[in-house]
């Protein structure tokens, strides 16, 4: 530390001359990775202290994207871009510990000369992402570098060459827009022993996975579109193998369980999106997870009643088309349920109820609870009523999405609120599905009875997405009448297309005239 | 892993209970005392390893490479981030915008910056060493070398053949 020293003996108030070139080596590399290679680079016609600074900097990042403005011609830039790689990697001269290039023009017909000359300084981190343009291959000297810790690449052909030996010590793999074949990517991944993340996004030439990786988080999306005839179940072969997996994140597959799998024994995290499973498969993989925390189910097709028991779920997000669902997950404390189609025919019918309303009972010690709109009309078909007090003792937050606010949806409303006497705070985001339907008076007075609850300890209310409508309004003023404790009701315009300010401004004026429960209570207009 | 994260944070927060009370003196080069809370020393991995090592906890960390005005500086930030906490949105929010403004100050005095970069890799504050750094480099970022040469005072002193040799590097590649 005998530098240090040194640079304190001189004034640290006259700004000396250049006290950025008296910096340590060590700090002045630091600086120096944290800079692209062209302005790196131009540090070494700065004064003798740069002269050579630049080429022991553990990071080469370079991007045709930046400095672009500089560049004339779109021939000279790509000329300049090439003498810049080059220069970067014959002129570095240290121990190399991360290489980024993101490119945005072509440079097939050199990258193998600079990924030859890359793989000598056998980086431990490796980034290429082509932002355009043919997938290009990778050449056989990157897989020469074995030491490799991180890789990350973009529009690229993954082929094996004879000779690879592995990735022995690779830790993160994403490929983003590839293609291969099976047995070279499944090669690939199942030579990385020490894998814990795996990303494989929209890929083409594959069809089989096997995914041999034992402690690895895995995401996987084959394509973008969301065309359900290009779903392939990827991961039949899969889900055998995977038996140590903690996370496993899947979107656009056809998920269908081989005879021989035996579960996920230590999965804690289950996300899948826009898929297609069976009623049977669906249960056995989740009850086959002993230790599933998280589960987010979204956009799926081929469940009709869904049956979830997981004794150690705490976070559960469903959001599709169902008919029925079985849910037992005594630990839970975030809910979210939304339907995406609320057919109300055939909601709930005979005996099917019971099983919802044994799925709420079970659900004891959530603390927060969102459901959309059509899931409360589910609701209010009968299943749910307010026979069991208490039944969320731990509840203190509900947000109601989607709302629209027809009767039935507040009937629904009304008989979670019957059985969360706790809950604190209430977040409703309203949606109109027509204009013209908005602003007719929908309550009519014939419409059931319900028994008003009494919300003892709700405190606040926001409601979003407010455009001033009749039974909105009409909503506000149930609140406010329910609510005996309730300190603040916030209530946010849409910002869109608010009707006029007239409409609002009589909107307003009615809300400030409603009665409230609460000598507490104010109202805050956004 | 949820589950395991939350334990080893539950473990961090007894840990953090624990030493909290404890106070510890810090002494810049002037031998003027600091005396901050364990939980801010601690952001310094320097004098984190010399405590956990049972070191002179009682006596104080006497620290002759800090001068009195950059210790005050570099305190201010040990003791938002050691003494705050981070865990929801709002007071990761907070703390980001401290960082903004530390680092908008130092920006304003550049020699002042050196000296706070200089004792940020000394004791080893990790987030410190990176803001201060990052915001050098983005000054260096997008200039000339004569901006830069400007921009910091450095004065050119290359040689004929230094430069000599530049070009034959620039022609070789």
């Amino acid at each position: 530390m005998s530098y240090t020293k040194k640079a304190k003996v001189e004034s640290t108030s006259a700004v000396s001359l250049d006290r950025l070139s008296s910096l340590p080596p060590d700090i002045k590399v630091t600086i120096l990775s944290k800079l692209n290679v062209l302005d790196a680079i131009r540090t070494t016609i700065l004064s003798r202290a740069w002269r050579n600074m630049w080429t022991t900097s553990p990071k080469i990042i370079v991007s045709d994207l930046y400095g672009i403005s500089d560049f004339s011609e779109g021939t000279t830039a790509r000329s300049k871009f090439v003498t810049l790689v080059d220069l970067a990697l014959l002129l570095h001269n240290g121990p190399l510990v991360s290489f980024s290039i993101r490119c945005l023009r072509i440079y097939h017909d050199v990258f193998d000369r600079w990924m030859h000359m890359l793989s000598r300084k056998k980086p431990r981190s490796i980034t290429i992402k082509f932002l355009w343009g043919d997938y290009y291959k990778i050449p056989s000297s990157i897989f020469s570098v074995i030491n490799l810790d991180y890789l990350h690449l973009k529009r690229c052909i993954i082929h094996l060459p004879q000779e690879f030996e592995g990735f022995k010590r690779l830790t993160v793999l994403n490929l983003k827009y590839f293609s291969s074949t099976d047995s070279d990517i499944n090669n690939l991944i199942s030579s990385c022993h020490l894998l814990n993340t795996l990303r494989l996004k929209y890929f083409e030439g594959i069809s089989c996975l096997r995914i041999q990786a034992p402690h690895c988080s895995v995401y996987i999306s084959p394509a973008k579109t969301e065309e359900a005839a290009n779903w392939k179940n990827y991961l039949k072969q899969a889900f055998v193998s995977l038996t140590r997996i903690e996370t496993l994140v899947i979107k656009r597959c056809i998920i269908g369980l081989p005879q021989e799998f035996e579960g996920f024994k230590q999965l804690t995290v289950l996300n899948l999106k826009y898929f297609s499973l069976t009623d049977r498969d669906i249960y056995k993989l989740i009850s086959s997870c002993p230790w599933l925390n998280t589960l987010r189910l979204k956009y799926f097709e081929g469940i009709s009643c869904l049956r979830i028991q997981a004794q150690t779920l705490q976070l559960l997000e469903v959001q599709g088309d169902f008919e029925d669902l079985h849910l037992h997950a005594p630990n839970l404390l975030y809910l979210t349920l939304g339907k995406t189609e609320a057919e109300q025919s055939d909601a709930v019918v005979g005996d099917k109820k019971n099983y919802l309303k044994q799925a709420f009972v079970s659900l004891t010690s959530i603390e927060e609870l969102t459901i959309s709109g059509s899931f409360l009309t589910y609701l209010s078909e009968g299943c749910l009523l307010a026979e069991f007090p208490g039944v969320f003792d731990r509840l203190r937050k509900i947000c109601i999405e989607q709302c629209s606010w027809v009767w039935t949806e507040v009937l629904g409303a009304c008989s979670i609120f019957w059985n969360a006497p706790n809950f604190r705070e209430l977040e409703i985001r309203s949606f109109y599905r027509d204009e013209e339907f908005g602003y007719q008076p929908i309550w009519d007075n014939d419409q059931a009875e319900i028994e008003e609850p009494t919300l003892h300890h709700l405190v606040t209310v926001t409601i979003s997405d407010f455009v001033g409508l009749e039974h909105e309004i009409a909503l506000v003023g149930l609140l406010l009448r329910w609510s005996p404790a309730l300190e603040e009701l916030k209530i946010v315009r849409e910002d869109g297309d608010v009707p006029n300010d007239e409409c609002m401004f009589r909107a307003l004026t009615k809300l400030l005239a409603l009665p409230r429960a609460s000598n507490k209570a104010t109202i805050i207009v956004i | 892993m949820a589950t395991g994260s939350g334990a080893a944070a539950a473990a961090a927060d007894a840990e953090e209970k624990e030493s909290g009370s404890r106070m510890i003196t810090l002494t810049s080069n002037e031998g003027k005392a600091f005396v901050v809370t364990e939980a801010s020393a601690r952001q310094s991995a320097t004098i984190r390893s010399m405590v956990d090592d049972g070191g002179c906890v009682d006596k104080g960390f006497p620290l002759p490479n800090v001068d009195s005005k950059t210790l005050a500086r570099v305190i201010q930030y040990c003791d938002e981030h050691g003494n705050k906490e981070a865990h929801t949105v709002d007071e990761r929010a907070a703390l980001a915008k401290f960082d903004k403004d530390f680092i908008a100050e130092l920006d304003a005095d550049k020699a002042f910056l050196y000296d706070v970069t200089m004792a940020a890799n000394y004791l080893h504050i990790q987030g410190l060493f990176a803001l201060t750094t990052q915001c050098i480099a983005d000054t260096i970022k997008g200039k000339t070398p004569e901006e830069i040469r400007t921009a910091f005072g450095i004065e050119y002193d290359l040689t004929a053949q230094d430069e000599e040799e530049i070009k034959e590097e620039d022609t070789h590649a």
